[in-house]
């Protein structure tokens, strides 16, 4: 015997049968992997200017336009305000009682 | 010895595994566990939902609807009879109230993806071979391997760095930082009049702050159509922010507490300084790929550094597939979830659906700006024949029973067979209606669809349907 839920499942009439072949995302203009106008990741990143350290307090009252170049690596070098702070209980109990916001 | 096989990272099989845990992210990796695959997502934030909920639109609008409220108490309760005290802003319990929401937010992506059954790796995500992802913990999280069959790639965007410019988050900030800064600056300036700078220009404006906006274009609000941008500029002019548009700078110093910014004007070559407390520059937003070890695989990118996708959002390597700000199209929470949702079916079902003709835009500056579709500049460029439907919010029933009337709502229709082409709102609420302009777009709706879609009385949404009847006749109250 089959349930009612698998008997009457509804099953699609279109049928997506068009063209397979690889073709350019629509915000592309036009470009396609292994295509033309590609660059590689490698070439890409070493040519980007990176964000500049931000300066020691000492140097701050003199910082330029000269600073080198930085890159945060994780979250936890940015300044305590910008860190994730940790849950509380209610949070946790929140979550876990599959209460989604969004 | 115990100790070293128990440190030993674990290996992990997975259906999709997702790197990124923004709105592209996370909304890929809910669906593709709701449609049966085992599915991980990897994130390396400590907390899921991206720039967007944790530095970005949902921060953004926090500040924006109190400083909002906190501007009307103090200089807009009297004409409405409501006489009010002493109206003081305290900082800390403002930006409390946004780390609030942010909090609440986050936390409730971590419960939908423990309702859905979706593995979640805290920690930074990046290739070791076409089908193996490693996983670096943070705090809270554990080393591991992952093998997948199918890899999402979300790792979404970062601020662009203004060469020669340092950032301290101090003083000189970007996004992340005007977002929290501890005192209301007396005097802001802003490079860059994009929806991020006018966003964080109305908030500091309305806290106090003398507000100047440095732009290199001619006009704000980037792809605005034009005669929305120039009342955009109008109105924000109005509430007491400064533009120098056609203006580049040339140099920003910090000295002390205070920035010194030297311009220059792009047309006539004039030099000027400005001095300012807090320096936001807010010129864009780039693909972030560090640290995704992606060179191993030999992805690509375009140009500008994003990763070359095909229609079906697949990489070189067709089961490693690219969504969101990462990849083309513009850098939009709602893009992303799009997308996610998409790839996910082109995995499992393979056929998915984005309409790039149809992701809506919003600036949540008061009055707000929408619009989705094309605009004028646009249709003239591809050469349609468009007619154009207005109606002004000044002649909408409930925009002035709420005394709040600025703007107005734009259509631009076929001239053949007024289906509707694009739609541009200036004012109270442009970004709710929006939705309509959306369905309309999606549908195929010609203006006379919506001029005979009955629409609620008193609502700003009649001012919608009057605007798609001016395309075709006349409007009614105008």
């Amino acid at each position: 015997m089959r349930p009612t839920s698998i008997s009457l499942r509804h099953v699609p009439l279109i049928k997506f049968i068009g063209d397979r072949s690889v073709k350019p995302h629509p915000e592309s203009q036009g470009i396609i992997p292994n295509g033309q106008g590609t660059v590689k990741i490698s070439t890409f990143a070493a040519s980007q200017p990176k964000h500049s350290k931000p300066p020691s307090k000492s140097q701050q009252s003199t910082s330029s336009l000269n600073s080198k170049p930085f890159d945060f690596v994780s979250v936890n070098e940015l300044p305590k305000r910008f860190q994730n702070t940790p849950f509380e209980e209610s949070e946790i109990e929140s979550i876990n009682s599959g209460v989604g916001y969004l | 010895m115990l100790r070293s096989i128990t440190s030993r990272p674990i290996t992990q099989k997975h259906d999709l595994v997702v790197i990124g845990g923004g709105p592209g992210g996370y909304v890929a990796a809910i669906k593709a566990a709701q449609l049966g695959l085992d599915t991980a997502c990897i994130e390396k934030r400590g907390t899921l939902g991206g720039t967007c909920l944790n530095v970005g639109c949902i921060p953004s609008k926090a500040l924006l609807n109190n400083s909002h409220l906190y501007h009307t108490i103090k200089h807009d309760t009297q004409k409405r009879g409501i006489d009010v005290g002493d109206v003081k802003l305290n900082i800390e319990n403002f930006q409390k109230a946004k780390d609030t929401s942010v909090k609440q937010l986050t936390s409730g992506i971590e419960g939908l993806f423990k309702k859905n059954g979706v593995t979640y790796y805290k920690g930074s995500g990046s290739f070791v071979d076409e089908h193996t992802v490693k996983v670096n913990a943070i705090e809270g999280g554990e080393d591991a391997t992952l093998e997948a069959k199918n890899i999402i790639v979300a790792t979404g965007s970062e601020v662009t760095p203004f060469p020669g410019i340092t950032i301290d988050e101090e003083r000189i900030v970007s996004s992340t930082g005007a977002l929290s800064l501890k005192e209301v600056p007396k005097k802001l300036a802003i490079i860059g009049g994009g929806i991020i700078g006018l966003e964080m220009g109305s908030v500091y404006s309305r806290l106090g702050s003398e507000v100047t906006v440095i732009e290199f274009q001619g006009a704000i609000g980037a792809s605005m159509d034009g005669e929305v941008a120039k009342t955009t500029q109008k109105f924000l002019q109005k509430q007491g922010l400064k533009f120098k548009l056609s203006t580049k700078v040339t140099s920003a110093t910090r000295n002390g507490d205070i920035v010194n910014i030297e311009v220059e004007d792009v047309k006539k070559g004039t030099k000027e300084s400005i001095d300012a407390d807090v320096l936001l520059v807010a010129v864009g937003r780039r693909p972030h790929i560090e640290g995704l070890n992606a060179e191993v695989l030999d992805l690509e990118v375009d140009k500008r550094g994003r990763l070359v996708i095909d229609s079906e959002f697949r990489s070189k390597h067709p089961h490693i597939r690219v969504i969101g700000d990462v990849t083309f199209g513009p850098m939009l929470a709602h893009k992303a979830e799009e997308e996610g949702i998409a790839a996910v079916e082109y995995i499992t079902e393979g056929h998915g659906h984005v309409n790039y003709g149809n992701i809506p835009s919003v600036m949540y500056s008061h009055p707000e700006v929408a619009w989705v579709g094309q605009t004028e500049e646009q249709l003239k460029e591809a050469g349609i024949s468009y007619k154009v439907g207005k109606f002004p919010f000044v002649a909408n029933s409930r925009a002035k029973t709420n005394q709040d009337f600025d703007g107005f709502v734009k259509f631009l229709a076929d001239a053949e067979t007024e289906r509707v082409l694009g739609v541009h709102i200036i004012g109270a609420n442009a970004g709710e209606m929006i939705a309509e302009a959306g369905l309309a777009l999606e549908y195929g709706a010609s203006t006379e669809d919506i001029a005979r879609t009955c629409h609620a009385h008193p609502t700003l949404s009649e001012a919608f349907k009057e605007g798609a009847m001016a395309t075709f006749g006349k409007a009614i109250h105008f």
